[in-house]
């Protein structure tokens, strides 16, 4: 299909498929899926620096959240 | 300052007569471009690292995009750089007596100056709503609009009497008509459109700054053509006489810009912010004016215009007067993304068509 969402959308709802149990021929399903195309002219970019930093920023949050709460009681 | 230096030295022995090199623009405008990348590329670590610590930062505005969200933390201010390297490139190379050029260094420090005042109050205030208000960036750009008309239409012009006031159009040898006074109105709505385009279209990281150089780039042509008598003769232009001196100004630009996109392109570590988008559009709307070249900036700086027409349409005429939006987004690099293109997509696109835009602009000089 023309537009990246809707094979997205499909390879996803795929996906569901199989975790489901309703595809069982798991050869012919890749063999098919296969032809997509899967260029795109989207991507979603990763920062590593900035997911750890967002990692140890929910880490502190809830460590002080914590704190508080046993403070508290 | 070289040039005045070395002109001087050269006047008092013949044994200077090397420093000639300094008379010819081509020389000068590839050092003031030299230059420009230089000192970026010299200050801008320092600079970004700055204003890291003094939390100029980039303030997100919700647009419903998430990779938006990603520029959170970048720092903005990054205009002061690109006005630094000009300005002092400027006064290394630059013939300072020549009015063209002080007009055009006026209109940069202006214009970079009320982007700085709304960099500032952001930054600050910590909210990227919370700047200068629109009225009054207006009403400051418009000052500077009608300062400019004074000098161009009064007895300082660069220009003179009987050309300042005509207006030249693409593919015509001969001005379509005299505007008179009339002129000063068309200039003053002319800067202020031009000069907000160039800010409304810096929303993506290198969407701004490449443009930019392609459309300076053309004026830059256009400046050395009508700044000489055998070619502007040639080609049916009018004579500029000193008109020239913008090519060196240009140059200048051209080697901040370069040097800056070194850092901006994605992903960004630093914004130009408004001090950066004011500064080049006050600047390339005063080039425009200058060499009269006002009725090609539609075609050269057509994606500019098409990000602030969508803007404002979608604003003023879409959400405030009709109620509903009139475009799918706006401005036309967010309708692009909200289309599920990537940032970087977008924006190479989009400097493809500013470059197939300055091409064709070109081509104005001989299809006429």
């Amino acid at each position: 299909h023309h537009y990246w969402q809707v094979r997205e959308a499909a390879l996803r709802a795929l996906t569901m498929l199989v975790e489901r149990g309703i595809v069982t021929d798991r050869n012919w399903l890749l063999k098919e899926t296969s032809r997509f195309i899967l260029t795109t002219t989207n991507f979603r970019s990763y920062f590593d620096i900035k997911e750890t930093y967002r990692t140890l920023y929910a880490l502190c949050k809830g460590d002080e959240e914590d704190n508080g709460q046993g403070q508290g009681s | 300052m070289i040039y005045h230096i070395g002109r001087w030295i050269q006047s008092q022995a013949d044994a200077f007569g090397f420093l000639r090199l300094l008379n010819y623009l081509s020389f000068r405008s590839i050092m003031a471009a030299l230059t420009a990348v230089l000192i970026v590329f010299l200050l801008s670590p320092r600079f970004i690292r700055a204003m890291h610590r003094r939390n100029f930062l980039d303030r997100v505005r919700e647009t419903g995009i998430d990779s938006a969200f990603d520029k959170a933390g970048t720092p903005t201010l990054g205009g002061v750089l690109l006005i630094v390297a000009m300005a002092v490139s400027i006064l290394l190379w630059g013939n300072l007596a020549n009015p063209f050029l002080l007009l055009s260094l006026a209109a940069l420090l202006w214009f970079g100056g009320i982007g700085f005042w709304d960099d500032w109050l952001k930054s600050s205030r910590g909210s990227g709503e919370k700047g200068l208000g629109e009225i009054t960036k207006l009403v400051l750009q418009g000052l500077f609009a009608l300062a400019f008309i004074a000098v161009y239409l009064g007895p300082f012009s660069p220009l003179e009497p009987g050309t300042a006031t005509q207006l030249y159009v693409p593919f015509l040898k001969r001005p379509l008509l005299d505007l008179g006074i009339f002129y000063g109105f068309f200039i003053f709505l002319f800067m202020l459109l031009v000069a907000n385009a160039v800010n409304i279209t810096d929303g993506l990281d290198g969407l701004a700054i490449t443009p930019s150089i392609f459309v300076a780039g053309v004026l830059a042509v256009f400046a050395y053509v009508m700044g000489n008598t055998i070619y502007a003769g040639y080609l049916q232009y009018p004579y500029l006489h000193g008109a020239g001196e913008l090519t060196v100004f240009v140059s200048a630009f051209i080697g901040a810009g370069l040097g800056f996109l070194w850092y901006n392109a994605y992903p960004a570590q630093i914004f130009m912010g408004d001090t950066g988008s004011l500064a080049i559009g006050g600047m390339l709307a005063v080039l425009s004016v200058l060499l009269k070249q006002e009725l090609l900036f539609p075609l050269l700086g057509g994606l500019f215009l098409a990000e602030a027409l969508t803007s404002q349409i979608q604003d003023k005429i879409g959400v405030r007067w009709l109620g509903r939006r009139i475009f799918y987004r706006a401005p036309l690099h967010h309708s692009l993304q909200h289309r599920g293109f990537a940032e970087t997509k977008v924006v190479i696109r989009l400097w493809i068509v500013a470059g197939l835009l300055a091409l064709l602009s070109l081509a104005t000089l001989k299809i006429r």
